[in-house]
């Protein structure tokens, strides 16, 4: 059976067509505030008409008095329960990039400017709910799980945040359509490596057969996001400036990935495919390149590159290039 | 697994709604409750397996079963007792927060139920204690980290903001007048007063010293020995009971006699019969529903299940004349029984000239034999097992000779009918102790009382106490006081003669003036006490038709009170904390209402000038708010009074958004 109060909260927020997405930081106050009875606040008002109706016919004095008193307490609560979240300042929100399919992180700080709040909820989907307490004047930060199923730019669902504190017979809540977004990179489909020279047969060959990363070739200097394992502090310390190690795998076959050297019209599994590629050689240091369409990544190797080719393989034809 | 923080709570929420019951349900229900709770208590101590759902089930349809069948069907303790012992067996369960609720939930609704029976101050303050606790649970469930101090406290502000709209709602919510549909009768065996008498049924009240009633005169209450308060009068004896009998004459009675006129009020607790108790010998008692027969007992249409008051006239030492109907049912007699006492009074009927004589020489030979009044008479009818129990007047004239009031009464009416004078025995209340302070008299349980009426030619229905002849005492002190020393029970010795009585009697006699206050105000106060209040006002209601204007002046009362109390409750709470960025906050907010949304990162002097660009009205105000900000955010000391100011700033920073643009 269906809640009647989840069904008004539902048409509420369809009335409501929240388009427009709200900047933080932002202090809940009552216009972003809704509030309704819950399912046992139902229960609890049809047992407390029953001991109304019991004390009229038995003209119960007593029991009129318990039935006013929960009516009270009952009342009262509606307004504990607003003032829980009434007040509550979201500060900012972000996300680190994930893979589609992953779970995408939101990391949410906000300060609590008032009294003690309790069993603060917060959801995007309803399944996974964040519980938190926080303390009079706390900040605290919070990470929201949030599925995704694409690449691109993820804007979060509608985030709920609710409380039925104290009584658990009202819940109060917001609705905020954050202006937060999370990239999401392509899902990482494994398969043989394929670059722009021609197909490799598979992976473990590309590494035994090309030069291996151990064949010292000389000294760079270091640029920010070169690997932290391939610094030479030897030379850092005879005063030469921070400087890394350039291998004969890198410096002698550098690799393109290419979209258009993939078979197949998916570009979405195409993409994947790639992602998965660039994974594998930046795990096995080789440097690499992204080739797609106009795109033209030179090839390098690094976690800042690994991010950036990533990125981009993301926002292919979202518009955002 | 029971290992659960949540288990105990609810479970201590539901031992304290469910013990005010274990008065009222069948004793197997307290101990199959008493065995769920501590298997339940047992099993999270030692984090035991949930018990299989099938399991369950059957115990819950045995224990339906069980509790409809000894509770007589439908009935309020069947109620009760059902909802207790599935409430008790739900803790068995494996709860999520949904079935911790309805639990807990139910236990407001098994309090309830508790009521029914039982009105007094003590019962409210534990109804109050029960309440707390109960919502300190539910809340407990809502925040399950702190323990249960917390909700405890909370539990208790709820209650006091609660009490001013509990107040308003009780003294306004429109009453109505003798209920919905009537209501369903208590079961639960009232002590006190029965329609019935036989051998030891008064004597079993003796020891009784609840309240049976109280009373208010008009003006000064008439002496002790003259307190005859009447209930039922028995016509009927079938030889081992004294009946009602099955008449019931509603033709208005007459007096011969009339004296002075006495007005009370009384106020009735309910003894679940339909008689209505009023001083010998009544005249006039004004009670919905309720009528004076011709034998002056009064009927109710209604059993008294609740407390009720009335106001009645009787006349002292007035006798009724009886019609000739009466005088021949104050004849009746079973066929045969008890030969020794009829031959008795046959004997006195023989050698008396007129009736008055027969009474004399009965009442004579109660006096000269030596009878002992006591609430141990033995029993009567087991001492020999070839008598049948049809010779029990025989066997207490002549032989035990021990007895209380109804055994006085019950022979004496036996030996009138056998001598050819019509009897009767009229049960009730004799005497009562005035309340010192509140000058009202109280009758108990333990002042229950029976005599007899005889009618004689010249003055009609005469009451006849038999008892006064055993012991005369009896009429100038409570029943216990007369008997001999070591029938008192100790507690009761202990009150009156111990060696704290002198403190202790006027701590019982205030204790029950506010019980009595309490009882009159607060659980009497109904549908005209509340047009009384109105009236007072100067609205003068009805309260049958202008119940739709009652209405509308409770909720026009309620609702602006209700909006009150939100309004102080949901005031926003005293900042904590990081005040200054707080108000910077509260600051850009109102910014950014306007559409002057600060974006993250732009720092305050950024921000101010984004602003200025936008708004160049905004200056002023901007301008030192920003100032002040930074001053205070970044400078060494930031002065309480400048945090202030900054507050103050912007709780009176009110930007509009521009109107044409």
């Amino acid at each position: 059976m269906k809640n009647p109060v989840v069904f008004i909260a539902a048409s509420i927020r369809k009335r409501l067509k929240i388009k427009e997405r709200t900047i933080l930081p932002i202090k809940l106050r009552h216009r972003y505030l809704y509030i309704l009875p819950t399912r046992h606040g139902l229960v609890f008002f049809a047992i407390l008409m029953a001991i109304l109706v019991g004390s009229i016919n038995h003209n119960n004095n007593l029991g009129f008095i318990l039935a006013f008193l929960l009516g009270g307490i009952s009342f009262i609560s509606i307004f504990h329960t607003f003032r829980n979240l009434s007040g509550l300042t979201l500060l900012s929100a972000r996300a680190t990039p994930v893979f589609a399919g992953q779970t995408a992180s939101f990391e949410i700080s906000m300060v609590n400017p008032g009294l003690a709040r309790y069993s603060l909820s917060f959801t995007f989907d309803k399944k996974e709910e964040i519980n938190i307490d926080l303390a009079a004047g706390e900040k605290q930060a919070i990470i929201i799980p949030h599925a995704t199923d694409k690449r691109g730019i993820l804007k979060p669902n509608i985030l709920t945040v609710s409380t039925t504190y104290p009584l658990g017979l009202f819940r109060c809540w917001s609705l905020l359509f954050l202006d937060t977004q999370c990239l999401v990179y392509p899902r990482p489909v494994p398969g043989p490596t394929i670059t722009a020279s021609g197909l490799k047969k598979d992976d473990n060959e590309g590494k035994s057969g090309g030069p291996g990363v151990d064949d010292f070739a000389g000294l760079k200097s270091y640029q920010p996001g070169d690997p932290f394992q391939h610094l030479s502090w030897k030379s850092f310390s005879r005063g030469q400036g921070l400087q890394r190690k350039v291998f004969a795998g890198q410096m002698g076959k550098t690799i393109y990935f290419d979209l258009a050297a993939l078979p197949g019209q998916d570009l979405e599994w195409k993409l994947s495919r790639i992602c998965h590629m660039i994974l594998r050689a930046d795990t096995l240091r080789i440097g690499y390149g992204l080739r797609a369409g106009s795109l033209l990544i030179e090839p390098a190797l690094g976690g800042e590159h690994k991010s950036n080719c990533l990125r981009r393989l993301a926002l292919i034809g979202q518009g955002e290039n | 697994m029971f290992a659960d923080r949540h288990t105990i709570p609810i479970l201590t929420a539901v031992v304290i709604c469910t013990l005010p019951h274990f008065a009222n349900v069948a004793p197997w229900v307290v101990v199959v409750c008493l065995l769920l709770w501590t298997y339940t208590a047992i099993a999270v101590r030692n984090s035991w397996a949930i018990p299989g759902k099938l399991g369950k089930g059957i115990l819950a349809g045995i224990l339906s079963f069980l509790a409809l069948t000894t509770h007589e069907g439908f009935t309020i303790e069947a109620f009760i007792a059902l909802l207790a012992l599935m409430i008790s067996l739900k803790l068995l369960e494996n709860q999520a927060t949904r079935d911790r609720m309805i639990t807990v939930i139910l236990c407001y609704f098994l309090l309830v139920g508790a009521l029914f029976f039982d009105d007094s101050i003590i019962a409210t303050a534990y109804m109050i204690f029960a309440v707390l606790s109960t919502t300190a649970v539910m809340i407990h469930i809502n925040r399950p980290n702190d323990g249960l101090l917390p909700p405890l406290k909370l539990s208790a502000t709820l209650m006091i903001q609660a009490i001013p709209i509990m107040l308003i709602m009780f003294l306004l919510f429109p009453r109505i007048q003798g209920g919905l549909w009537g209501r369903t009768p208590v079961n639960s065996g009232r002590t006190g007063f029965s329609d019935e008498i036989t051998f030891g049924a008064i004597a079993q009240l003796a020891q009784n010293h609840e309240v049976a009633f109280r009373v208010e005169f008009a003006e000064e209450p008439p002496a002790r020995d003259k307190l005859y308060w009447r209930g039922i009068v028995l016509w009927e004896f079938n030889g081992t009971t004294w009946l009602r009998g099955s008449e019931r004459w509603r033709t208005p009675p007459s007096l011969q006699e009339t004296t002075q006129q006495i007005s009370y009020t009384l106020t009735l607790e309910p003894h679940n019969e339909h008689w209505l108790i009023a001083l010998d010998l009544p005249m006039r008692v004004s009670y919905r529903r309720a009528w004076l027969l011709n034998d002056h007992a009064v009927y109710s249409w209604r059993r008294i299940s609740q407390r009720i008051a009335y106001s009645g006239e009787s006349y002292l030492e007035a006798k009724a004349i009886g019609s000739p109907k009466q005088q021949e049912s104050g004849l009746q007699l079973p066929e045969e029984g008890n030969p020794r006492s009829r031959e008795l009074a046959a004997s006195w009927a023989e050698q008396a000239q007129d009736p008055e004589q027969i009474v004399a020489l009965a009442l004579n030979y109660f006096r000269e034999h030596p009878f002992v009044y006591s609430l141990n008479p033995g029993t009567l009818d087991t001492d020999d097992e070839t008598a049948d129990s049809t010779n029990l007047m025989d066997r207490f004239l002549f032989d035990s000779r021990k007895g209380f009031c109804e055994h006085y009464a019950c022979s004496f009416a036996f030996l009138m009918r056998s001598a050819g004078i019509p009897a009767r025995i009229v049960a009730g209340y004799q005497g009562g102790s005035i309340n010192r302070y509140g000058g009202y008299l109280v009758v108990r349980q333990s002042d229950a009382h029976a005599w007899c009426e005889v009618w004689l030619p010249t003055q009609g229905w005469v009451r006849i106490d038999p008892t006064a002849a055993v012991a005369p005492e009896r009429l100038q002190n409570d029943a216990s006081n007369v008997l001999p020393a070591g029938e008192m029970t100790r507690t009761w010795a202990f009150f009156r003669t111990g060696p704290l009585a002198k403190w202790l009697e006027p701590m019982a006699s205030a204790w029950d003036l506010a019980n009595s206050l309490w009882n009159r105000w607060v659980m009497g106060y109904s549908a005209s006490e509340q047009l009384n209040i109105f009236s007072r006002l100067g609205i003068h209601l009805n309260a049958r038709k202008d119940l739709a204007k009652r209405l509308g002046i409770f909720l026009a009362s309620a609702l602006p009170l209700l909006l009150l109390a939100g309004f102080l409750i949901s005031r926003r709470r005293n900042v904590t904390g990081d005040k200054i960025a707080i108000y910077w906050l509260n600051f850009c907010q109102k910014l950014g209402d306007i559409g002057l949304v600060r974006s993250p990162g732009q720092g305050p002097r950024d921000y101010m000038q984004y602003i200025l660009d936008h708004r160049s009205d905004l200056e002023g105000s901007t301008r030192e708010i920003v100032t002040l900000y930074i001053a205070l955010r970044y400078g060494k000391h930031a002065k309480d009074e400048d945090i202030k100011k900054l507050g103050n700033l912007i709780k009176h920073f009110a930007p509009r958004k521009r109107q044409t643009q």
